[in-house]
């Protein structure tokens, strides 16, 4: 159809401006705007844009793609458009993983063990492992519902587990020190890409890509899944494998860029909306566009998270005000691909 | 001879009443438990007071990872109980203590409860160089021991006055001429993730008392550490920084910070000036008793020559001699080990 | 397709004791059977049996031969259509979109329709009479348009067996009358059908053969006329049945 084309057209013209705007933008030398030719005068600079805002530029893409892209195929394969990227339990299980072990690196058993660097990357392994741990949780606990379809038994579970990690976060926060640990706890439940140099983009690239291009390939597939699971049986569909195959890959995506960024809310929940109104719910469209739409929405918010203070904003907060806005405006405005 | 029955009678009665009150005094604060969250800086106060020691009957945990170190002033210290940090009012109780100390900032939390067992609280601040005058002030009254408290505060007022007129005589007073001071604490040094205080806390007034400019000052918006990158710091461009870690050796985290290809540029690692913040059982960037010593340590970074013939290992023997009554060789038997930091000259 | 066979099925289900009993029945291709009975019957239950979704606790359901069990899902889709009564629409798909979706079977799990997938789905709907509706979304057209458009999507799988589940139940006689001339043109052009109903007169219009289903199992099979005598229904539907000519919205169909 040849207004999906131009859509398409213009998605990607957005993104690759975003991305530039990114990489000039800035505190060094003033904040604002970096002429580009300081990068061929100024050291700095060039290392700064090499070092910092590339890689931070890269993990951004990432985390925006991949959280846009999974919640468009969680919304798609349960037929559900309020679903979010991070509700089969993932998004809790990550924060408790990382919380606990944050405050379990000031113990001296866990510090002998651990050389001071190594702090970040246990941080990071815990929440990967407790998010995934979270998602098996929730996939076990819906085999045992007896009543319902998958989805519901599916959405169920994920509420039950994702509150069950809830309150053991609640419980880290209430023993951690107030003063040196609870802060960081904190600040990584706002997510943030801080921390995002080429050690981390690496460590991230490989799951999201693997599960960016998964949920690529299967998107169309995952649209036939969003029909009721009797009719596309009778289209020669396995409705429960393929939407466990789908929501696990995709679940794993989300881990890993939560475990190295934290919890960065409304990407997944808000992007997709915006791509359905502009491209339909048939999901050849909805899930590429939420790729891309999701990786301009967090290069712009962190873009004004590094740049707008001297200190840096929780990426988590800027998603979420931008989100919200932008979620309210939509609803008021237009139509939304919902069913009636 | 009546009248001289008559006088040293007065006098015999006048010379009771003050030991009466003063036994009043003794045992009227006999019994003081130190309490609540933050208690090093209530603890490390109270025992500028000589006597405290027996007046202390039970603290709440202290560890900032450091080690602890009150142990090696009072050696009874290591058997009094351990109060947990968040402990409701019946543990406190249970002590039966005349007094709790705490910080101010325990009052709203655990005041009202204390208030209806009756229990005394004092609250102390200690947050700015200020609150130290006067809170030591205000312990001098409550403890009874007030020549001791103005004895005390006579020693930060000489040693503020001294840096004070070091720095002015040396012609570095302007605001041009003032170095630009950056104080990081290290939350990510591999991924170049640094972070400032809030203007409000001791550090910022550290630096603008020893002659410097905190070029953080307007960064933080929040009530604790926050988060800068390398691009910002490359923006302040600081001539000097200091580096603390409150975790691990922050003479470490200076070499890091050092050598961050970003911050090749930046004048502090050009000429060297990259310190890790001194420190013996406790950083000395801290609101504690001694934050004179960081301040005093602070002054000889920015201003080297200025205090050239002063180093601040003497002064540190002078403060915990003055404050805490170690001789020269409990000096270099406790304290000397503990210290780290870049305190070369 | 040549033949569709049942023989000797029977199905029992947890708690419901036994719905169906020695079934057997041989439908030739081109050819259309309806399933008539009351609701609870087991029409739906013996659709899925006959679509392969259930297996029979005896006998089988071959497909020119072979045991519909044994087929492997997708290779079954190209074959046989099935048309559940009811279904949700959970996003607003636009009506090519949705019968596109219908190319499923013939599509590998991680690829993507093609251009010949939309033509078929194009000629799906034209040969529906729905050509006009393409553009618009599924969610716009009336009940009876979005009936015919979910059969536009079975004819898009290009099978050649279509199960329908009371594929006229829940529409006025206006378009349950274009649905059952659609139904009527498809047989002639070859596929078979197989519908359930409780809707009499589409048996009797439509069916060429009809299965009468009582509280276990047939109560009988046979052509219309045969079939559709007063007993026979009575016991079916347990309602006493009269003799009498009414006007009907399905004549002139078979």
């Amino acid at each position: 159809m040849k207004p999906t084309l131009a859509l398409k057209v213009s998605f990607v013209a957005a993104l690759v401006a975003t991305f530039l705007l990114y990489l000039f933008a800035g505190r060094y030398p003033r904040p604002g705007f970096t002429n580009p030719a300081s990068l061929f005068s100024d050291e700095t600079a060039r290392r700064i844009f090499f070092s910092i805002r590339l890689p931070r530029a890269l993990g951004a893409i990432l985390l925006g793609a991949v959280l846009g892209g999974s919640g468009a195929a969680f919304q798609t394969i349960f037929g559900n458009p309020l679903v979010d990227a991070g509700f089969l339990g993932v998004s809790q299980g990550a924060a408790f993983g990382a919380a606990a072990a944050l405050v379990a690196g000031s113990l001296p058993i866990v510090k002998a063990m651990l050389p001071a660097f190594a702090i970040n990357a246990f941080v990071s392994f815990a929440s990967f492992v407790m998010a995934l741990a979270a998602l098996g949780a929730s996939l076990a606990l819906s085999k045992r519902f007896k009543f319902g379809g998958q989805v519901l038994r599916l959405i169920l579970a994920g509420l039950a587990v994702s509150a069950f990690f809830s309150s053991l976060l609640a419980a880290v926060k209430y023993v951690a020190d107030p003063l040196s640990q609870l802060p960081d706890i904190v600040f990584w439940t706002m997510g943030s890409l801080t921390a995002m140099g080429w050690q981390r983009f690496w460590t991230i690239a490989p799951v999201s890509l693997f599960s960016l291009g998964f949920l690529f390939l299967m998107r169309w597939r995952a649209t036939l899944l969003s029909l009721d699971d009797e009719v596309s049986r009778s289209m020669g569909l396995r409705p429960e494998i393929e939407r466990a195959a789908i929501a696990v890959i995709a679940a794993t995506g989300v881990a890993a860029v939560t475990a190295a960024c934290g919890i960065v809310s409304w990407i997944g929940l808000v992007v997709p909306q915006v791509a359905r109104i502009y491209a339909g719910s048939d999901g050849r469209n909805s899930i590429p566009l939420s790729m891309a739409g999701g990786a301009i929405f967090a290069l712009a918010a962190d873009g004004i998270a590094r740049t707008l203070f001297p200190g840096e904003l929780p990426l988590g907060i800027v998603t979420a005000l931008l989100g919200a806005i932008a979620f309210a405006i939509l609803l008021a405005s237009r139509s939304t691909e919902m069913a009636r | 001879m009546k009248t001289n029955n008559r006088k040293t009678t007065a006098r015999a009665v006048f010379v009771l009443f003050f030991l009466f009150l003063a036994t009043l005094t003794v045992f009227g604060q006999q019994r003081l438990v130190l309490g609540g969250k933050a208690v090093i800086m209530v603890a490390d106060a109270v025992y500028l007071f000589p006597d405290a020691g027996r007046r202390v009957i039970a603290v709440a945990g202290a560890d900032q990872g450091l080690g602890v170190f009150l142990s090696s002033i009072d050696g009874d210290f290591p058997k009094k109980p351990v109060i947990d940090k968040s402990a409701g009012t019946e543990v406190y109780a249970s002590f039966k203590p005349d007094a709790v100390i705490m910080k101010s900032s325990m009052r709203k939390s655990a005041g009202p409860a204390l208030d209806a067992l009756g229990i005394k609280q004092l609250y102390l601040n200690l947050e700015t160089p200020e609150d130290y005058v006067a809170d030591i002030l205000a312990l001098g009254d409550f403890l009874g021991a007030k020549a001791r408290a103005q004895q005390i505060v006579a020693y930060y007022d000489k040693a503020l006055a001294d840096i004070a007129g070091t720095i002015g005589k040396g012609g570095a007073g302007g605001q041009q001429s003032k170095p630009r001071v950056l104080l990081v604490q290290a939350a990510s040094p591999a991924e170049g993730v640094w972070e400032v205080p809030p203007a409000s806390w001791m550090q910022t007034r550290m630096v603008e008392l020893a002659g410097g400019l905190p070029v953080w000052k307007g960064a933080n918006p929040g009530a604790g550490w926050a988060k800068v990158n390398a691009e910002q710091i490359a923006a302040w461009s600081p001539d000097v920084v200091l580096v603390v870690n409150y975790r691990a050796s922050a003479e470490a985290s200076a070499r890091s910070f050092s050598a961050d290809a970003r911050l090749f540029n930046v004048p502090a690692v050009r000429k060297g000036r990259v310190y890790g913040f001194a420190q013996d059982f406790y950083s000395w960037d801290q609101p504690d008793t001694r934050w004179i010593l960081g301040l005093q340590w602070t002054a000889r970074k920015l201003y080297p020559t200025l205090f050239a013939g002063y180093p601040i290992i003497d002064e540190a023997r002078s403060f915990f001699s003055v404050m805490y009554g170690m001789d020269g060789t409990a000096f270099n038997a406790t304290i000397a080990p503990k210290l780290s930091g870049d305190l070369a000259e | 397709m040549r033949e569709l066979e049942a023989r000797r099925v029977s199905f029992s289900r947890q708690g419901r004791g036994l719905i169906l009993a020695d079934i057997s029945f041989k439908l030739p291709a081109g050819k259309k059977l309806a399933i008539l009975g009351a609701n609870g019957a087991g029409k739906t239950t013996l659709l899925s049996l006959l679509g392969g979704r259930l297996s029979p606790d005896t006998g089988g359901v071959a497909l020119d031969g072979e045991n519909v069990g044994t087929i492997a899902p997708r290779s079954l889709a190209r074959k046989i259509a099935f048309l559940p009564q009811i279904e949700r629409l959970p996003f607003n798909y636009r009506v090519l979109e949705f019968v596109l979706m219908g190319r499923a079977p013939h599509i590998a799990p991680l690829s993507l329709p093609g251009a010949p997938d939309e033509a078929i789905a194009r000629s799906a709907l034209a040969e529906l009479g729905l050509a006009a509706l393409e553009a618009l979304r599924a969610g716009e057209i009336s009940g009876g348009e979005f009936q015919l458009v979910r059969m536009a999507r079975c004819l898009a799988q290009e099978a050649e067996l279509l199960l329908l589940d009371e594929p006229t139940s829940l529409l006025d006689p206006a378009n349950a009358q274009r649905v059952a001339r659609e139904l009527a043109a498809l047989a002639s052009k070859g596929k078979t059908i197989v519908f359930a109903t409780h809707d009499i007169a589409l048996a009797r219009s439509l069916a060429d053969l009809i299965l009468v289903l009582g509280n276990h199992g047939a109560l009988r099979l046979g052509p219309p006329a045969e079939v559709l005598m007063p007993d026979c229904l009575g016991q079916a539907f347990g309602v006493e049945f009269g003799m009498e000519k009414v006007p009907t919205a399905y004549s002139g169909l078979s």
